[in-house]
């Protein structure tokens, strides 16, 4: 199959693939480059467990060709923030109880991400419209929206 | 055997299609590799036409043209349009979860003809004609692209190109309302875009296009016909809802019967209709 | 409470999570790997006359191609019975019935095989409907009947039929001046556990032995059964749960890929991985048991409830998995957390076309308190009665007698759970528009914890001093992400006075850990969270044997902190590193074990016991909702949750099964069913099965109620199946409070909300 060259950016650095035109950004980035933190679970963009960020914007990666984020910028969870330096919203996600089964915790935080990046102090409701496109089974979404609505007032515990 | 080809140009595009008639177009990829999830690799080649400028934009004034890979996000979120055509905006921003509108473009939500289509019962009570490009360039008004579930007028080496319309005068108002089983997430079981001319305190005139109730999106023309001319404090709503109800052909599936379409259906339209009578002058200053 | 129960420890695999370092099943791979793939039945019922998988094998790249006729060797395997094929041979029972696994080097060509496999069949009936299945006349799913009871129907569908007796039902019929009967129904429910079915598996020939790491709520269940149906012995078989779980709900009790993997790395040499994709795990997998509750009541004019008879028919699918258990529980526990002396039940667990039902959260309590709850507040409705009231007037109180006749000595929240619900609730809001009207519902439950009714149900868990001076626990409980990892170590910190960070878990491994039981029936706090205390104390007596024999002084004066042995009044003291070498060297090694392993009993002619379960968890919620009576829109605005949990061991956790408890309640009382349409499910996505979003979801306000008396750890109870259990009918109560109509059915989908407000408004213009 015929292969077409790839140059992108993942979590700030350069990279280079050959890849065939069926390949999903998802694939790529869990297959070739092994970031794993970023999850799959419906294949059809119906559960935002495979969010990463496209160019600043939270796009599901099950539903964009790898070919497609040629010359792009990606962040997964992977570049949010180190153990050494975690995220605020990953401090937050911590302390407020907002992690359960963690399948969707990937996602989520790059969905939170986006949404505060774009709009620094939600409201609560606003939260919540940022995250319905990224399903949770475990938490009810209420210590999710907690934690991320802690980041945005400024209220994470040091 | 999928092969790829990103023009960067709209005539390299077209130049691509009347040579490669059964490959597949592809933009935010939102449909199409939903459906074609884990089939990709059977498509015979794949055109993306994401890195043609010239249909990302969008001039506003007292005529409208979106480009056809404007993205939902990108309408939801306009200043311009969410002042002047805020049912759009309404439309736009119910389009799945944030991921699916930074991704997912106006021409794909028309082209892909869904009786559901969240973009088109706004843009159709807008009176917008869509452009398309092959050999030649051709404006279809949207009441006449579609042709049923999945299909339309297209032929296979057009690309959808811009969609057109009129800025609303200062006495018109839109508003357009979507029911789903969830309120997030959801493919609309009917949703309805009204847009009103207010004159002297009468509905001087009124456009109402549903969706999810016919096999295409539907104006209800007869409804618009009784209402026409009544006055504001006088309008047979009751009257309105029933008409509404009696002219659409709903059908059952997993999101809905045709009963509960229909019943449900009159009401959404009552308010959709209120909420556009509101939004005359609201929305027009500036 | 001093130490470090009672606080809200952050979880310990939260810091891994958010960096999205766990690996689950689907993110594991080895060096030569193949990957799976399994060809399904074309037809829910249908004899299968041939599968020719020979394009299949000639197809490039392809390794290994196997149908039932190549492994004519393999047993039988199900939970409870043993009635379900790896890969059918003559008849497929529903569309999750495997014809074929294919090998190949890459996912892409293993799924173009698939489309090679030629498969020639003959339909036969399908059987939707379990009423249909119990007809004389149907034809039977399963032939042999040697795991059939005796029915006068229909023999070859009624898998089981149990009872329940207690006091004298006519009697007590008779005694009442109000008789209510009423029938409600449940629907298939899918788990939507983010994680999918996947896993890994490895045969080393050398040793003839196999690794699998796949994720199971019950790790050494499943590899008796699995080195069953292999026909190996157990210690040739290791499972590994992988670094982490992606919820699990019951759906993991039950074999999904755990035959198949280490099937095919033995008959092809190689590694092999099995990643399902969503409509496959939705239309192969468990579901949420479909039932028919039929509810008679008899109470008397100052509403003490005399009688109480159920008749529940239950739809096991096509394989029993642990319907048969989940059916005649629902039946036990039909008549709630109240306190009648004459109680009569019959179960019926009846096969179908449909696919598999098996636990989910709640096994059979949920949809019994669906019934349950609905019919007590039709009653109290009926007789003019204050929904709360007529609850309490009923409620279980200390020494009252269960309907399974166990007298309940301790532990008993019903009343609380009410009042404390009730109280923090307050009042309904106002509607925000014309056409929305607003109704309050509650609804209150008990959820027996443990295995109960004679099981032998038991956790092992170790503990040790490492040499380092840190702890280590080792427990095969499966965290699937309710925490129970955190508890444990909560727990050992409190036994050992030692900080959290310095205890570590041992991975949950069959070939290094012992049996903890399933991670199941709301038991792990209170199973493997007293093995952990016990193991922790034994450990501590060990630790002050030890101190005292080294340092020379009495255990009075000795103390643990923060990792160190402590003596009093002096300056000397002992890192628990140091006096674990010590230990060791002197032949009696800081280790220690603990088993929790308490008796229940019943009489299964009667369904009656002296201790049916070892504690029961009460919760009672209060739900305020807004109905759109034109659209039959039902928001659901607040839910106040007031669950009994014994002791709060982690109240963060508890709040965080509380909350997704009543969100997952929530979308089954209004959004949430797999449809099968003559067998075949015709909504096998997430954008056709919906899942409450965000959006869909109010803020769940959690009063913890801590009566602190509990035989688990501290005196605390489970909570994450009763977590869930109030929610959907408190919804449907809201409901009928709001616009007065009376749904018997769920879900209460805004179709079946409008017709029945059109219905009742028809009823009202003819009167």
């Amino acid at each position: 199959m015929a292969k077409y060259p790839l140059d992108l950016v993942v979590n700030g650095s350069k990279y280079h693939f050959e890849v065939e035109a069926d390949l999903r950004l998802v694939d790529l980035l869990r297959e070739q480059m092994k970031l794993l933190g970023t999850k799959e679970s419906c294949g059809k963009g119906e559960c935002g467990a495979c969010t990463v960020l496209m160019d600043g914007k939270s796009v599901a990666s099950c539903l964009v060709l790898a070919i497609q984020a040629n010359g792009s910028e990606i962040v997964t969870v992977e570049g949010l923030g180190g153990e050494e330096a975690l995220h605020p919203l990953q401090q937050a996600f911590i302390q407020h109880g907002a992690v359960q089964c963690g399948f969707c915790t990937p996602g989520m935080l790059m969905s939170a991400k986006y949404l505060l990046d774009n709009n620094p102090r939600p409201t609560r409701e606003e939260i919540r419209a940022g995250l319905a496109g990224n399903l949770c089974r475990c938490t009810g979404y209420v210590k999710i929206i907690d934690a991320i609505q802690a980041v945005a007032e400024g209220r994470l515990e040091q | 055997m999928t092969t790829y080809f990103a023009p960067s140009t709209l005539s390299k595009a077209v130049a691509y299609m009347q040579e490669n008639q059964t490959t597949k177009i592809i933009a935010g990829g939102t449909d199409l590799l939903v459906a074609h999830y884990q089939e990709l690799d059977r498509l015979p080649g794949l055109m993306d036409i994401g890195n043609i400028a010239e249909l990302k934009t969008i001039t506003t004034g007292q005529e409208v043209e979106i480009g056809a890979l404007v993205t939902h996000e990108e309408i939801a979120d306009h200043p311009w349009l969410q002042q002047h055509v805020p049912a759009l905006c309404q439309g736009a921003a119910q389009v799945g979860g944030p991921q699916i509108r930074n991704r997912g473009t106006l021409g794909g939500n028309l082209v892909h003809a869904s009786p559901a289509a969240d973009l088109a019962p706004p843009l159709m009570v807008l009176g917008a004609v869509v452009e398309l490009t092959g050999s030649s360039q051709v404006q279809v008004p949207l009441e006449e692209f579609f042709k049923g579930p999945g299909k339309t007028v297209m032929e296979p080496n057009q690309i959808l190109t811009k969609v057109k319309f009129s800025k609303p005068a200062a006495n018109q108002g839109g508003a357009y309302l979507k029911l789903g089983k969830r309120k997030a997430m959801a493919i609309a079981t009917a949703s309805v875009a009204v847009i009103v001319t207010v004159d002297n305190n009468r509905l001087a005139d009124l456009r109402i296009c549903l969706g999810s109730v016919a096999p295409v999106p539907l104006r209800a023309h007869k409804t618009e016909d009784l209402l026409r001319g009544q006055r504001l404090d006088l309008l047979e709503l009751a009257a309105g809802e029933r008409q509404l109800q009696a002219e659409i052909s709903p059908i059952d599936d997993i999101r809905g019967s045709a009963e509960y379409r229909r019943q449900a259906a009159g009401p959404l339209f009552r308010r959709a209709l209120l909420q556009a009578i509101n939004n005359v002058g609201v929305t027009q200053h500036g | 409470m001093k130490g470090y129960v009672g606080k809200r420890i952050q979880k310990v695999d939260a810091l891994d999570k958010v960096l999205g370092k766990p690996l689950y099943s689907v993110d594991l791979d080895m060096e030569g790997m193949l990957y799976l793939k399994v060809l399904y039945s074309p037809h829910p019922h249908a004899l299968i006359k041939k599968v020719d998988a020979s394009k299949a094998r000639e197809l490039p790249g392809v390794v290994k191609v196997i149908t039932a006729a190549d492994v004519p060797w393999l047993k039988t395997y199900g939970l409870i019975f043993k009635d379900q094929e790896v890969l059918v041979k003559e008849k497929s029972r529903y569309l999750g019935d495997r014809l074929a696994v294919v090998a190949a080097e890459d996912e892409k060509t293993a799924r173009q095989a698939l489309k090679l496999i030629e498969v020639d069949y003959e339909p036969l009936e399908v059987i939707s409907d379990p009423i249909r299945a119990m007809e004389p006349d149907a034809p039977r799913i399963h032939e042999s009947g040697q795991v059939l009871c005796d029915h006068p129907y229909n023999k070859g569908n009624v898998l089981a039929i149990d009872h329940l007796v207690k006091g004298d039902v006519e009697a007590g019929f008779a005694e009442a001046d109000h008789i209510f009967e009423n029938e409600f129904r449940t629907q298939h429910v899918d788990h939507v556990a983010l994680e999918l079915e996947a896993g890994m598996a490895f045969y080393d020939s050398d040793t003839d032995c196999y690794t699998l790491w796949a994720p199971c709520q019950w790790t050494h269940d499943i590899q008796t059964d699995v080195a069953r149906v292999l026909g190996i012995r157990m210690d040739q078989l290791r499972i590994v749960q992988p670094g982490a779980i992606g919820g699990a709900f019951g759906r993991r009790e039950d074999i999904s890929v755990h035959i198949i993997l280490p099937l095919m790395a033995k008959l092809t040499g190689r590694p092999v991985k099995w990643a399902m994709t969503r409509g496959e795990s939705m239309i192969m997998m468990t579901k949420r048991t479909p039932f028919i509750f039929r509810l008679k009541t008899g109470i008397k004019k100052d509403g003490t409830i005399t009688a109480w008879q159920s008749e529940v028919i239950g739809d096991s699918g096509a394989y029993a998995s642990t319907a048969g258990s989940i059916i005649h529980q629902a039946m036990y526990v039909s008549s709630g957390p109240y306190d009648i002396p004459n109680v009569k039940g019959v179960s019926y667990t009846v096969y179908t076309n449909n696919t598999y039902s098996g636990a989910m959260r709640g096994f059979g309590a949920t949809e019994a308190a669906f019934a349950y709850e609905r019919q007590m507040d039709c009653i109290a409705r009926d007789m003019g009665w204050d929904p709360a009231e007529f609850r309490l007037k009923n409620a279980f109180r200390i020494g009252s007698c269960t309907s399974n006749g166990q007298i309940l000595t301790t532990s008993v929240g019903t009343v609380d759970t009410i009042l404390t619900a009730r109280e923090h609730f307050g009042g309904k809001g106002i509607a925000t528009a014309p056409h929305k009207k607003r109704g309050v519902g509650m609804a209150t439950i008990m959820f027996g914890c443990g295995y109960g009714e004679g099981f032998p149900d038991h956790s092992i868990a170790g503990a040790k001093v490492t040499d380092d001076g840190r702890i280590l626990i080792s427990s095969a409980a499966a965290d699937v992400g309710q925490g129970v990892k955190t508890i444990m170590v909560q727990i050992a910190a409190n036994v050992l006075n030692i900080p959290p960070e310095s205890i570590d878990l041992a991975d949950s491994d069959t070939a290094t850990t012992r049996n903890a039981g399933s991670t199941s029936a709301t038991r792990q706090t209170i199973f493997s969270g007293n093995a952990v205390k016990l193991a922790a104390e034994n450990l501590l007596g060990k630790i002050f044997h030890r101190g005292n024999v080294e340092l020379g002084r009495a255990y009075p004066e000795l103390s643990t902190i923060d990792g160190d042995l402590i003596l009093h009044g002096t300056t000397r003291q002992m890192s628990l590193g140091e006096l674990a070498k010590i230990a060791r060297d002197k032949g009696e090694p800081l280790e220690a074990e603990g088993c929790y392993f308490p008796r229940t009993d019943i009489d299964y002619g009667s369904g009656q016991g002296d201790v049916v379960y070892v504690a029961y968890t009460y919760n009672t919620q209060y739900v305020e909702v807004e109905v759109d009576t034109e659209t039959g829109e039902v928001d659901v605005l607040r839910i106040v949750a007031a669950p009994d949990v014994g002791t709060a061991i982690n109240p963060t956790g508890v709040e965080g099964q509380s909350e997704g408890g009543s969100v997952m309640g929530l979308g089954m009382a209004l959004m949430e069913e797999q449809i099968f349409n003559k067998g075949i499910t015709v909504n096998p996505d997430l954008s056709t099965y919906l899942i409450p979003t965000s959006l869909d979801v109010p803020d769940v306000e959690t009063i913890i109620v801590e009566s602190g008396d509990a035989c688990g750890p501290f005196g605390a109870k489970g909570i994450g199946e009763p977590a869930m259990i109030p929610t959907a009918p408190a919804i449907f109560n809201a409901i009928e409070d709001a616009v007065g109509i009376r749904l018997y059915d769920m879900p209460a989908t805004p179709e079946k909300v409008l017709a029945a407000i059109k219905a009742k408004d028809r009823e009202v213009e003819h009167e």
